[in-house]
């Protein structure tokens, strides 16, 4: 891939990291940028009041040229899957870049249109799957009582009771299909994501699994680890999820309301941009003691990491991923999660928690783990940033070699 | 549907409380009423657009904060691609065609883009940065808007080139300029104060361009930044007109015409240099005219052209050159003072594409454009009427006006020449 420009396109971008999607697309970049010599730009969106409606702004994200596109309030549901206008500012961006590469991660409110814009321009293009958007009008495969639709393969028929609009989402099925179809490689963190995703009709035969990497722990972090265990005999727990039943949150207030402990810890990772996740909640249903950790970056993770023994992962839908399990587990953080797709494609899977289980299983699983806390458990290897450039450098060379 | 919504409203009840719940549901039937869809985008500044200075302050504010201020080199830089943001004052038609469009023109011609903006559409001039590897401005004055499109090319890494056609930052130049006489004093002083506001913006630049020697001389008194030559050339469009003017010529009435025009006011006084001279050559023979075209005080004519004189009014640009086709020759004469010595040729280029000779001084760079007996005449003070005089024997100010014309396709068409723009300015965006 060197001296290669790779354009990535992703909903969000440095400076406006938010989501394991975002990450990933970051952190990748930056891989490919430092060990295969490639450039890379990246094209997001942003929603100011102050800015003028698809206005474009330039920034810069650690060597990565960062182009930002303003997205106006009130926009119709079409435009989250189609939005020309978008369309026209991305094509026009692949015009004045003359990109190598479109590499097209997460583009809800982007629209999908950009393949297609590539293509006619000879662009190959890289299509990564992260969710189910590509497949889902909610996105993530929930229905509207928040509990995991289980379709599988998806078959947009029996959507029809779970949006609002069928017609419309019907019209999205197609549109994301023709134009994921017209992608030269669609990838998928897990087998669980490429399986769902081929047997429902996305680009069958185009897809690979290309699993994410993580940060791996530095070198300070066993030390910073260990004395904080030392320090602190209490087993603390850590939730990265957010305050939503999606994420499993009711579950785990449920499940440390019914403990009757108090030798814990609890930390709550405040993941939104807008400090808005754990303003006002009530804790009260812990009798151990309860802290919000700032929103970190991916160089401070380890300090967060250090802080805590066991991750919660209690999520209630079917995940493609897991960033936060993989971190946990390259680190000798144990995970008490759910039975959640591509979250356990992982070599330290243990017992998992159906999806839609009670509190009960969570809490005999917590409870477990404070009578015989394993502290100090042996790390997984777990592929890294370095290790996911390169897969990516191995797949999509064949695409640009003759550019 | 229904009946999983009805089940969410009680979960969120149980989990969140009635507040919350209802306040969910009110969001989400607002949202349903006006066919909007939930947004994952956290919600930015809620600020309302600025269009003026301050149109930005709210991104760079939040740049700032996240550490994202400034950005390294242009993506496009690397890739050896160029493109100029062009923002400019365009309220002046002829301004507009020789610094906005030529420019335009000319880089296009070596591959470089350039989209222009007017400088008052903050938006825009913005936008086009945003994309562009090298800022121009044409004709701005320090200003806060001014500043702040500076502020966000340095924001943007580019560099920044200043580009003029007039000494509009010399006071000396105002103050000792005869066409000024012929204007409002309000107005001069007007002029007078805004020159130190042109000054102070060409200094933000990196690099100036002028579009004449003289006044590349006359601005490096008043600033320390490199300054090289952009001269206005015969673009496509003005040969193009000036071809529709020479095919629109008529058989021609047995008259001579001598064609002066004017683009803006306040030119009798150039006038006044060769007046004298002109009725002379008029007087000497009935089939003699001069053919005004644009702005011209009627009270400064003298009294012996009454009857002699075709007067029309200021137009656009093709019809001019239509006019100017009908005449034999133009004249185009220049106070001696230190404004009209920056001035360019660009009415020499108006008659060369309309396939007229040009009758010049030795004032401003007209001269320069002119090859003396060949596609025109330099007339040294007094010497203006045995000029003439030499144009209209016959045949000769139609095979001179041929010289000129071609000499404008050749010579004077859009190229990288150095007589048209400096090396320096070509390696500035090139290099």
């Amino acid at each position: 891939m060197k001296g290669r420009h790779i354009l990535v396109v992703n909903v969000f971008f440095a400076p406006n990291t938010y989501g394991g999607a975002t990450i990933v697309a970051e952190q990748v970049a930056r891989a490919l940028i430092r060990r295969t010599g490639a450039r890379v730009s990246a094209v997001s969106l942003i929603a100011r009041g102050d800015l003028a409606p698809y206005a474009m702004i330039r920034t810069d994200a650690g060597g990565i040229a960062s182009y930002l596109i303003n997205m106006p309030a009130g926009r119709s549901g079409r435009a989250a899957w189609d939005n020309p206008e978008v369309t026209a500012r991305v094509a026009a961006l692949i015009d004045g870049l003359e990109p190598d590469l479109l590499h097209v991660h997460c583009v809800q409110e982007i629209g999908a249109g950009v393949i297609g814009e590539a293509k006619a321009r000879g662009l190959p293009v890289v299509l990564s799957v992260h969710d189910f958007w590509w497949l889902c009008a909610r996105q993530f495969m929930l229905r509207p009582d928040h509990s995991y639709c289980g379709q599988n393969p998806v078959r947009i028929e029996a959507c029809r009771g779970c949006v609002t609009d069928f017609p419309a989402a019907r019209e999205r099925f197609a549109f994301l299909q023709a134009q994921a179809a017209q992608a030269d490689l669609v990838t998928y963190p897990s087998r669980f994501a490429r399986e769902l995703s081929e047997g429902s009709g996305l680009a069958p035969g185009r897809g690979v699994v290309w699993e994410n990497g993580v940060r791996p722990p530095g070198p300070g972090f066993a030390r910073a680890q260990a004395g904080r265990r030392a320090r602190d005999g209490r087993v603390s727990f850590g939730f990265l999820g957010g305050p939503s039943q999606l994420k499993g949150w009711p579950l785990i207030r449920q499940a440390f309301a019914g403990l009757g402990r108090s030798d814990y810890r609890l930390v709550l990772v405040e993941g939104s941009l807008d400090g808005s996740w754990w303003k006002g909640a009530d804790f009260s249903p812990f009798s151990g003691e309860v802290e919000v950790y700032p929103r970190f970056a991916q160089e401070e993770m380890d300090a967060f990491y250090a802080g805590i023994d066991v991750v919660l992962f209690p999520s209630q839908w079917k995940e493609t991923f897991g960033l936060a399990i993989r971190e946990a587990v390259a680190r000798g953080i144990a995970v008490i999660q759910t039975d959640s797709g591509g979250t356990t494609e992982h070599p330290a899977a243990g017992d998992l928690i159906p999806i839609g289980a009670g509190p009960n299983m969570l809490r005999a699983q917590i409870a477990a783990t404070l009578d015989n806390p394993v502290r100090g458990r042996e790390a997984v290897k777990v592929q890294d940033f370095d290790g996911q450039a390169r897969a990516f450098a191995g797949l999509a060379g064949p695409l640009v070699s003759d550019v | 549907m229904r009946l999983a919504r009805i089940r969410l409203f009680i979960l969120t009840v149980r989990n969140e409380g009635w507040r919350a719940a209802l306040g969910k549901v009110r969001g989400f039937v607002a949202m349903r009423l006006r066919n909007e869809f939930l947004s994952a985008l956290p919600a930015g500044e809620r600020g309302r657009i600025e269009a003026d200075h301050r149109y930005l302050h709210g991104v760079w504010r939040t740049l700032a904060r996240q550490g994202a201020f400034h950005t390294a080199t242009a993506p496009a830089l690397l890739r050896k691609r160029r493109k100029i943001a062009l923002v400019a004052d365009m309220n002046l038609a002829q301004c507009r065609k020789y610094r906005v469009e030529q420019t335009a023109e000319l880089w296009a011609a070596r591959g470089v883009d350039l989209e222009a903006a007017h400088y008052a559409d903050v938006i825009r001039a913005m936008e086009i940065m945003q994309g562009a590897t090298h800022l121009m401005l044409y004709r701005l004055r320090a200003e806060p808007l001014t500043a702040n499109l500076v502020y966000e090319a340095r924001r943007l890494g580019l560099p920044v080139l200043y580009d003029l056609d007039d000494p509009l930052f010399s006071v000396p130049a105002y103050e000792t300029y005869a066409n000024m006489d012929r204007v409002e004093p309000a107005l001069k002083a007007h002029f007078i104060a805004e020159a130190p506001l042109y000054a102070a913006a060409m200094n933000t630049a990196d690099i100036l361009s002028f579009s004449t020697p003289a006044l590349i001389e006359h601005a490096r008194t008043f600033s320390p930044r490199p300054a090289f030559l952009r001269r206005n050339f015969a673009d496509a469009g003005t040969l193009a007109a000036g071809a529709a003017a020479i095919a629109a010529r008529g058989e021609g009435d047995g008259l001579f015409r001598v064609a002066f025009a004017s683009g803006s006011r306040g030119h009798e006084a150039d006038f006044a240099v060769i007046a004298e001279e002109l009725a002379g050559f008029l007087d000497a023979d009935s089939r003699r005219r001069l053919t005004i075209i644009g702005h011209f005080d009627a009270r400064h004519l003298p009294a012996a052209l009454a009857g002699r004189v075709e007067r029309h009014a200021f137009t656009d640009y093709p019809a001019y050159l239509k006019l100017l086709a009908q005449a034999d020759c133009a004249v185009m004469p220049l106070a001696d003072d230190l404004f009209s010595r920056c001035k360019s040729a660009a009415r020499v280029i108006d008659a060369g594409a309309a396939g007229l000779p040009s009758v010049v001084g030795t004032a401003g760079d007209m001269s320069a454009v002119v090859r003396d007996g060949e596609t025109g005449l330099v007339a040294a003070p007094g010497g203006w009427r045995n000029a003439l005089e030499a144009l209209a024997t016959p045949g000769t100010a139609r095979e001179m006006g041929r010289r000129a014309r071609a000499e404008m396709e050749s010579r004077w068409a859009v190229s990288a020449g150095d007589h048209i723009l400096a090396p320096e300015l070509l390696d500035w965006v090139e290099g």
